[in-house]
């Protein structure tokens, strides 16, 4: 064994040891006090779920020694564990993967304490639902009938060369495509509409897509299930042209959100 | 032709896209100094992989495409929080 080996040999060693002694916190979500004592939660890798305290936040952790893989059994331990808070009360959910340590979690909380609590105020009694939305059927051709001129005949008089039809289709295209996005948003917001008045709050993707319009994360009152689901098949019942389609109750993943010019 | 996801996946597998959209893509992002990484991946972008996957399975079954892929479901054992309403239905 040469000089070099010898120090690769103890860098290796040293570096393994290390990561054998450091124990860091897996973070699922926040919560307020008091801390729920239910010893028998198991989280990722079948870790011991625990909590931690800080200045009247509570923690969800579990121990591990490196970040979790982006596995499917790990992402659904994740969110049992969330799942399982949520039924006693309405946490802040972390995005998978949130591993530090112990000193680094209470920093952040530390820095951060108000900022969550204000969050977990704005939650309690609260669950996101999701509510996604597709075209029940094929999309509606009667928009795009009117595009197919995509070009003046005066500016591209025929015959048409290669180069112009080429031009053509593209802009066809690109017509396509922006009547698609309208569309996708009338959608959107007509469904928005129908639920402003039952919901706290909400958060609209739409996507790029001619056949999925979107969907939109409502966030509200726990108790106001029933009328969500009622509200949900008046609307189905109106645009028969839709699927709506809901999951949740969901622990509010898409508002937790802290605004980072706060900090 | 009128298909609905229902139709498309059956609620273990709509439940189990619907935990990883929101377990991968949203919730608290503990940022600063303080570093988040798995497996050295970004997570924003194996949260949008999971997403686009997702809707490309839906899109090529309701275009109606016998596509042999289909049949290469995601396993594994989803929590059961999908609550379909059935509805649209033909």
């Amino acid at each position: 064994m040469d000089a070099w080996d010898a120090a690769r040999w103890w860098m290796m060693r040293s570096t393994s040891r290390n990561e054998a002694e450091t124990t860091n916190c897996y973070v699922y979500c926040f919560c307020s006090g008091p801390a729920p004592e239910d010893g028998s939660l198991v989280g990722i890798g079948d870790s011991k779920v625990r909590t931690i305290q800080y200045d009247g936040v509570v923690a969800i952790v579990s121990d591990c020694y490196r970040p979790p893989e982006p596995s499917i059994p790990n992402a659904v331990a994740h969110n049992r564990v969330v799942s399982s808070i949520l039924e006693a009360t309405t946490p802040l959910p972390c995005r998978f993967g949130t591993t530090l340590s112990q000193r680094d979690l209470e920093i952040y909380v530390a820095s951060r304490s108000d900022d969550v609590k204000a969050l977990l105020g704005r939650f309690q009694g609260c669950v996101e639902m999701t509510l996604r939305i597709a075209f029940s059927a094929e999309v509606p051709a009667g928009p795009f009938e009117d595009i197919t001129r995509a070009l003046p005949g005066d500016l591209l008089p025929e015959p048409r060369g290669p180069g112009a039809r080429f031009l053509e289709e593209k802009m066809r295209e690109a017509n396509q495509q922006k009547l698609a996005n309208q569309q996708a948003q009338a959608v959107l917001d007509w469904v928005d509409d129908r639920f402003t008045r039952l919901v706290r709050d909400s958060v609209t993707r739409r996507y790029a897509e001619t056949t999925l319009p979107g969907h939109i994360a409502h966030l509200l009152d726990r108790g106001r299930l029933r009328e969500y689901h009622e509200l949900l098949t008046a609307a189905q019942s109106d645009r028969p042209d839709l699927q709506l389609t809901i999951s949740g109750p969901w622990a509010p993943y898409s508002f937790a959100i802290l605004d980072k010019s706060t900090r | 032709m009128s298909q609905d996801y229902s139709e498309v996946l059956d609620h273990n597998e709509l439940s189990l896209l619907e935990t990883l959209d929101h377990v991968l893509n949203r919730g608290l992002v503990v940022s600063g100094d303080i570093t988040i990484s798995v497996a050295d991946i970004d997570l924003i972008y194996l949260g949008l992989n999971v997403i686009l996957a997702s809707v490309d399975t839906i899109n090529r079954a309701l275009s109606g495409r016998d596509d042999p892929r289909d049949a290469e479901r995601i396993s594994g054992d989803p929590i059961g929080h999908f609550t379909g309403n059935g509805l649209g239905r033909d």
